[in-house]
């Protein structure tokens, strides 16, 4: 409560003491992430479905999914993910390491494709700025894809962002040098939460249910027959497909799913 | 209007530092001066560099001079330290600069590593958390809050001439951090460490450090005890 109270007579400039806090809703976490196993790797989906792992590549915290916290985190899990599976990835990476790792060739297209990033950004001219683009995409998720969601209002943030990634791909730089340029991070840091923000997009209005933090006004329900499950996001081609749910738990009885009423 | 002064550098471009000045409306809102320099960098000049991360005041990322006084940008509100419309933002004083407002921290974080900021007890781990009475953890209150954000030790003269051996006011108050934690068996062997005309006893109780600190903190106190376990140490 004192830490509550210093932050609305900061902030808000409310004394709680007097007037009720103004609160408004905001984005705050990200519930999903790169899918992995309980050693923090990470695993991709093919198109039948089946789960691989990627040599090499591991993720844990906020950015992966294990997952621990389906549809809605509960407060304070987030140190689980850091605690358990940082833990876990940290112990695990470091035994893989001793077994030795196998060295991989890289790719010159590879190398390629990041550089061009870069230089299209150190090269363009005339395109927009990263604040004012930043603000647009802000806005688009705020109102589309906040609390309470609907298809057809989807649709239209959809169809936004559609729009919006030309413009955010041809962002241009102001500031050019190398000497510690924060505005060169904001724009590709723009570019990244773009992705992010378009994976969040479709595979909302994808998932006709409610589930957990995805509330919808048209499917008020959850539909436990189509939609127990996760769903993958894949970039190219914008598609989502599903992954099973871990219903295999081997030391514990499983608890069955049950409608949230109060 | 707000007449906002802000300190230039970039050693690619620029021979020397100068001072830039921006005209900023505030519309009569008391924004905090992170809000002033992200609107300034946003809608008037993106090469204005600064780093910034929490924006509540919890991470230590936008220290920095303002007016005069070393503060959190984002915790500072105008009202607190605009006089005559006039806002002048600098680095952290006696830091090398990398970038406008963005310092090289390395001086701070030498000092702070030499205290060795870790518990050290080497007995074996217990099958749970080493246990604490109230009362003991009750002694790390206002030593363990410290963001590191160098607030404190960049307003200190004694650490403007000593950088490299006065420890300076943060790494002092970690250093008593671990002194005073009953968990930690490394008592005798810190102490020593410390033991030296400049680590500690540049300390003249000027106190900017307690002037300047965003989370409240009081360094000085915290020496005064390091002070004091060194005397009784050596009588």
């Amino acid at each position: 409560m004192p830490g509550i109270c210093e932050l609305s007579r900061t902030f808000a400039h409310v004394d709680p003491v007097k007037e009720p806090i103004p609160v408004v809703p905001t984005c705050h976490y990200m519930m999903g992430g790169i899918p992995t196993n309980v050693n923090g790797q990470a695993i991709t989906v093919d198109d039948q479905g089946n789960d691989h792992i990627i040599p090499g590549l591991y993720a844990c915290g906020e950015v992966a999914c294990v997952s621990v916290h389906g549809a809605n985190r509960l407060g304070g899990n987030s140190l689980l993910d850091l605690v358990v599976f940082g833990r876990a990835s940290g112990l695990f990476i470091e035994s893989a390491l001793r077994d030795g790792i196998e060295l991989r060739e890289s790719a010159q297209s590879d190398i390629d494709a990041a550089g061009d990033r870069l230089r299209h950004l150190n090269e363009n001219s005339g395109g927009e700025n990263v604040a004012e683009l930043r603000r647009e995409l802000q806005s688009t998720m705020q109102n589309h894809f906040g609390v309470f969601r609907r298809g057809d209002f989807m649709q239209e943030g959809i169809a936004k962002l559609a729009e919006l990634r030309g413009r955010v791909e041809s962002v241009s730089l102001d500031d050019k040098s190398d000497a510690f340029n924060t505005a060169r991070i904001e724009a590709l840091e723009l570019q990244n939460l773009f992705e992010v923000a378009e994976a969040t997009a479709v595979v909302a209005e994808a998932r006709n249910e409610s589930r957990g933090a995805h509330a919808r006004e048209d499917f008020t329900e959850r539909d436990d027959e189509n939609w127990l499950c996760h769903s993958v996001y894949h970039s190219e081609g914008k598609k989502v497909s599903k992954r099973g749910v871990n219903f295999t738990p081997s030391t514990v009885e499983t608890f069955e799913p049950q409608i949230r009423s109060y | 209007m707000l007449q906002v002064s802000i300190y230039r550098y970039n050693p690619e471009v620029d021979s020397a530092p100068h001072m830039q000045e921006f005209e900023f409306d505030t519309e009569g809102k008391d924004l905090m001066v992170l809000d002033v320099l992200e609107a300034i960098k946003a809608g008037h000049d993106s090469s204005v560099t600064y780093r910034r991360s929490c924006r509540e005041g919890v991470c230590g990322s936008d220290g920095l001079n303002i007016n005069g006084k070393n503060g959190l940008a984002c915790i500072t509100p105008l009202s607190e330290t605009v006089k005559n419309d006039k806002l002048v933002v600098r680095p952290l004083p006696g830091l090398p600069v990398i970038r406008d407002l963005v310092v090289d921290m390395s001086l701070f974080y030498a000092q702070y590593e030499k205290i060795q900021p870790f518990l050290q007890n080497n007995s074996p781990a217990p099958a749970i958390e080493r246990l604490q009475s109230p009362e003991d953890r009750s002694q790390l209150d206002g030593l363990y809050e410290c963001i590191l954000c160098a607030c404190c030790s960049t307003s200190c003269p004694s650490f403007w001439w000593n950088p490299d051996r006065f420890i300076g006011p943060a790494g002092l108050l970690q250093a008593y951090r671990f002194l005073a934690d009953t968990r930690d068996t490394a008592t005798d062997e810190r102490l020593s460490k410390l033991d030296d005309p400049f680590s500690v006893f540049r300390c003249h109780g000027i106190q900017n450090c307690v002037n300047v600190c965003p989370k409240g903190l009081n360094p000085t106190k915290a020496i005064g005890h390091i002070r004091t376990m060194l005397l009784n140490r050596a009588t």
